[in-house]
């Protein structure tokens, strides 16, 4: 319950701080055109391959989808190691409680 | 075989290891994001390179994690040591993981700077390999039978041997993909947004690591008791 409750307050960390962050920021590099020279020529910067890109395609959601899937995936990992860890825990604990209490005898 | 009475308790989860992974989280989550966010932006690709700062650590982890794989793997092969096998299983999870981070980062990435999804260069090309065949090294102990894990050891040693070429494929062929030189000639502002950046992903590689460690070790402990109990006619085979 406890590991349950961590996961959904980092998941929650991270599309409450890192979307909107991400998504303004976007924003205002996208609304800040580059500016015309004396003949009213604005440059164009991309390199020669870039000539399929979509410029209204938005960076600001790729970056936080990119960022977030990340950290989805290392707290999944951890939610999945701990769940098959607690009833490896539990079968332990009934074996332990089981087996009588001897002294240790080696065979070799 | 030595046999010992080892009927201790199972221990507790790693109270430790958790605070730990939750304090890199939240360094993660907080200040990486705010550094990334400050600094100076790329003049070609504009906001989406900020995505480099999470995808190149997955990527260099991704190959740690294979390398990892790879040389406990012989270790398990060639000396039968189980504790080898523990690490080697423990890493090939890790590097299916970051691989998948930076399988994923990349073609959002890609999408914005190069205008496709995906290109079948030979950086891409190996990455996914490697992802495949740790994905395959996994399925090849989970179903491969009594020799499973010896097939698998055997698998992680090509994906170890991919690493390298991985990492000279862009230098060695003509590919879309930036070169190596790239991390050496960052510009000033960028390098602490990065370097902790790294830092944090690899204290993340590191604590999970050491959660799957222990599970594995837990397992290990789990199989000494049950053919204690066996012997001891206290369960059926």
């Amino acid at each position: 319950m406890k590991r349950l409750l961590l996961l959904c307050l980092c998941l929650s960390g991270v599309f409450a701080f890192v979307l909107p962050v991400a998504s303004s920021h976007a924003d205002v590099a996208a609304t800040s055109p580059p500016a015309a020279d004396s003949e009213g020529f604005v440059p164009d910067r991309r390199p020669a391959n870039m000539g399929n890109v979509e410029e209204g395609l938005p960076a600001g959601p790729l970056v936080a989808a990119a960022y977030g899937f990340i950290w989805v995936a290392a707290l999944v990992f951890v939610g999945l190691a701990a769940r098959r860890a607690s009833p490896l825990e539990i079968d332990m604990a009934q074996l332990a409680e089981r087996l009588p209490p001897v002294a240790g005898s080696r065979v070799s | 075989m030595s046999m010992t009475n080892t009927h201790v308790p199972a221990k507790p989860a790693a109270l430790s290891s958790l605070w730990l992974m939750i304090a890199v989280t939240a360094l993660g989550m907080l200040v990486v994001p705010q550094l990334i966010l400050r600094a100076p932006t790329e003049p070609t690709m504009g906001f989406v390179y900020n995505i480099f700062y999470f995808h190149v650590p997955c990527a260099w982890l991704a190959m740690l994690g294979a390398f990892t794989c790879g040389i406990s793997s012989a270790v398990y092969l060639f000396k039968n040591s189980e504790k080898a096998d523990q690490y080697a299983v423990a890493a090939a999870e890790l590097t299916v993981l970051f691989g998948l981070c930076m399988i994923v980062s990349g073609p959002l990435w890609a999408r914005k700077s190069w205008g496709v999804w995906w290109q079948w260069d030979v950086r891409l090309t190996t990455t996914l390999l490697l992802w495949i065949i740790f994905i395959a090294y996994l399925f090849a102990r989970r179903y491969g039978g009594p020799g499973g894990r010896r097939l698998a050891a055997g698998l992680a040693l090509f994906g170890a041997a991919d690493v390298p070429m991985i990492y000279i494929s862009v230098s060695l062929w003509r590919t879309i993909h930036p070169k190596t030189s790239v991390v050496p000639s960052l510009p000033a502002g960028m390098r602490p947004a990065f370097y902790l950046s790294l830092c944090t992903f690899t204290v993340l590689f590191v604590v999970l690591m050491q959660m799957r460690l222990r599970l594995e070790q837990a397992r290990a402990r789990y199989v000494a008791l049950h053919l204690q109990a066996q012997d001891a006619d206290l369960v059926d085979d």
